[in-house]
């Protein structure tokens, strides 16, 4: 090699590395965190070893986690978004980029294995989050959903819509979810579920979640008797009440005509201004009579 | 050559013009504010999140964050710290309630209802948070049904200071001539009883664009102590879809195009019978921020029983176009607000009129001061003005002035459920209304008060 051709290489790749450098430190910034776990629950970077998940540990681009029958745990995005992957589940963040300037950015996930709930935090707002399965692709928009590979039996055999599901499960909590495979593509509105059981069979038409099936899969995102989710000091119920947790009030979501202040003012403003308009022409049947000759 | 237009086509120009600069406003607004949750981008919020982030564990800041996420709107936020603490403590009844709530809050009621049924089997429960859980799971339930009704009822007297709705001076201009009114006719004070229902039903289609067939009722009756003839009885019944937008470009923008009609009567005898239809849009920006945009064509027959023409109102057709606001300004604060603008075209000029209308309501929500009670109570300072501004004088009672009115209304509502389907409501409000016309320059005070029901 020529000493033109060694001073050539020599900067493209000094460019090379000032463009990759940062961009690798943009990756490490943005990675996850690992925000509560139960064990046996394990992190495998791209390269390296396994390492048992602990609080506070560092979820790098497409690092595979792995939960056994025992474990669960929580990530934590700083877009503020956060994933709970339920026990015997297997995912990998295949894509995670966040600018938090503009609170933009992608996220990808796939779920070879088990269950996860996804709460969305500024990616899912402005751009999407994507989550995949060997059997389909789910766009998140703005939202929470759950997803569920692969519908084990014992799950579709605690809702009849799910009777013959044995691909994916997806369930839409808040947002519009969107799951397609090779042959299909559905929408997913709130309150409904899907399932999809090949890249080559037509997704389910959506039906509305039982609360059988979310009981079932909710339990599986959570610490079992004698789990603490890796927290050395678990809070107790009256550390919960001093923060204020469990004071609010709820008010009821239905609004039938009247309820609402102005609603009720208008109602009996519309009865007042028609005996108003009748009164008024009333009187005037009702008046002192002009002196003779007035004008 | 000049084309002459003519007043009522004029008139219905100026009513597209007014609709249109409404829906381009109500565009511009929907277009300056990002779609995405600004709230989250608080600093506070930020602050608490990096520190949080640092050290997951750390409960105090976590706390400190929910609270802060949530008084932001940012629930998602405030759902993922909480449920984290479920992974610490998984039997906080507490916390299961707290996060029932937040996703109650995002209208996801199959999550809401999920940990409200968990904290009621958490051992730990207290009996206020049953008693909250009790109070809104109910609630949740219906939310999940395809076919829902649900209503407000509200009985009480009412007590007004002009109930015959009298000048102040006890003067009226009659033919031109202002007469003084018979000792008969001249303001005077009267109780009534009313009673009011407004029962909502909506059918919801099950597809996933979300969209339902809405069908509303309203009905008001009153029966006065001294003045029967002024009586009321009316209801409005309105039916139509409600269509989502664009469920992938505009979240929760919905239209419904409806029918409508209804009646009154007025000391026992039919006064005013309409019907018509409209069109109102709904666009939320972020989560606490809706516009609400509205035309309506109604065609309305009055029959006064006047020999002369010299009711308020007469038959015609009544074109409103309005935009609505509601927004939610802090965890207990919110605010609704309307403009609307009437074109009342009768056949006869002094009988037509242009009204403006803006009304605003501002509801400060609280704990009762009992914990047994497990709904909020509410106090809404309101206002309205009503500007009325008629085509022409009526001849018959002054043919030089034109009917010009401005009425204020001014008042507080306070809303005390008692119990989750019963409370008590009270209003009191003062109504003034200037007009160029001494006939209806008038002040009212009303106080209204009586038990409500919900369902």
């Amino acid at each position: 090699m020529d000493l033109r051709n060694h001073i050539t290489l020599t900067r493209l790749l000094t460019v090379l590395l000032s463009v990759i450098a940062p961009m690798t430190r943009a990756v490490a910034q943005n990675s996850g965190k690992v925000a509560a776990v139960n064990q046996d629950a394990t992190g495998t970077p791209p390269g390296e070893s396994a390492h048992t998940l602990v609080v506070g540990s560092g979820v790098v681009y497409k690092e595979n986690i792995k939960t056994s029958a025992q474990g669960s745990t929580q990530i934590l995005f700083p877009d503020q978004s956060t994933l709970n992957v339920a026990r015997n589940s297997s995912i990998v963040i295949d894509e995670y980029v966040y600018d938090p300037k503009t609170g933009t950015g992608t996220m990808l996930a796939s779920l070879s294995k088990g269950a996860l709930r996804f709460v969305g935090g500024q990616i899912s707002h402005t751009s999407g989050v994507t989550v995949g399965t060997p059997v389909a692709q789910l766009g998140i928009r703005g939202g929470v959903a759950t997803v569920v590979f692969p519908i084990t039996p014992e799950l579709a055999a605690s809702d009849s819509n799910l009777a013959g599901c044995s691909g994916e499960l997806v369930i839409g909590h808040v947002g519009t979810l969107t799951l397609k495979n090779k042959v299909s593509e559905v929408t997913i509105r709130p309150g409904f579920a899907t399932c999809a059981s090949g890249q080559n069979v037509p997704i389910t038409a959506p039906f509305r979640i039982s609360d059988a099936v979310l009981a079932s899969i909710v339990s599986t995102m959570r610490s079992r008797p004698g789990q603490s989710g890796g927290a050395t000091t678990p809070p107790a119920a009256p550390f919960i009440a001093a923060n204020g947790v469990g004071k609010v009030i709820l008010n009821n979501p239905a609004h039938p005509p009247g309820a609402d202040p102005l609603g009720l003012t208008s109602i009996f403003s519309v009865g007042t201004s028609l005996a108003q308009s009748k009164s008024q022409s009333t009187q005037l049947k009702s008046v002192v009579p002009p002196p003779y000759g007035a004008h | 050559m000049t084309a002459v237009e003519s007043p009522a086509r004029r008139r219905w120009r100026r009513l597209v013009r007014s609709g249109i600069v409404g829906g381009v406003t109500a565009f511009g607004l929907l277009s300056s504010i990002p779609v995405a949750s600004a709230q989250a981008d608080a600093p506070e919020q930020n602050q608490l999140f990096q520190k949080m982030l640092r050290n997951p564990k750390d409960l105090e800041t976590t706390f400190a964050y929910v609270k802060v996420a949530t008084a932001n709107g940012d629930y998602e936020a405030a759902i993922g710290a909480l449920e984290r603490i479920l992974f610490y403590q998984p039997g906080l009844a507490r916390v299961k309630y707290e996060l029932g709530g937040l996703y109650m809050r995002l209208g996801s009621y199959e999550m809401a209802r999920r940990y409200f049924r968990e904290a009621l089997a958490s051992p730990d429960i207290d009996p206020i948070t049953k008693d909250r859980i009790e109070a809104s799971l109910p609630d949740t339930e219906k939310q999940l049904q395809q076919s829902r009704v649900s209503g407000y009822m509200n009985t009480g007297i009412r007590y007004q200071t002009n109930a015959n709705y009298a000048p102040t001076n006890g003067l009226v201009s009659l033919g031109g001539q202002e007469l003084a009114l018979l000792p008969s006719a001249t303001k005077k004070s009267d109780s009534n009883w009313y009673g009011i229902a407004g029962i909502s039903h909506d059918y919801d289609l099950n597809n996933q664009r979300g969209d339902t067939l809405e069908t509303r009722f309203v009905g008001y009756v009153t029966e006065q102590a001294r003045f029967s003839n002024l009586n009321v009885g009316l209801f409005d019944l309105s039916f139509g879809p409600r269509l989502a937008l664009a469920p992938d470009l505009l979240p929760g923008a919905t239209i419904k195009p409806y029918i409508v009609g209804g009646n009154t009567w007025l000391g026992g005898t039919s006064y005013l019978a309409s019907g018509g239809a409209g069109i109102s849009a709904s666009f939320p920006v972020g989560t606490r921020f809706t516009l609400v945009p509205d035309f309506e064509w109604r065609r309305v027959d009055v029959n006064t029983g006047d020999v002369l023409p010299i009711s308020t109102f007469n038959s015609g057709d009544w074109l409103t176009t309005g935009l609505g606001v509601s927004t939610q300004i802090g965890q207990q604060i919110s605010l609704q607000a309307r403009g609307s603008y009437r074109r009342g075209a009768s056949p006869l000029d002094f009988n037509s009129y242009d009204q403006w209308e803006g009304d605003a309501a501002l509801t400060y929500s609280f704990a009762p001061p009992f914990g047994s009670i497990s709904h909020n109570w509410s106090v809404s300072p309101f206002a309205r003005l009503i500007r009325t501004a008629f085509d022409a004088a009526n001849p018959f009672i002054d043919p030089t002035t034109v009917r010009r009115d401005n009425e204020w209304i001014t008042g507080i509502s306070v809303d005390m459920p008692l119990t989750k389907a019963f409370g008590i409501s009270t209003i009191i409000q003062y109504d003034h209304t200037d007009s160029t016309l001494s006939n209806y320059r008038q002040d009212n005070l009303s106080i209204m008060a009586g038990p409500s029901a919900r369902f």
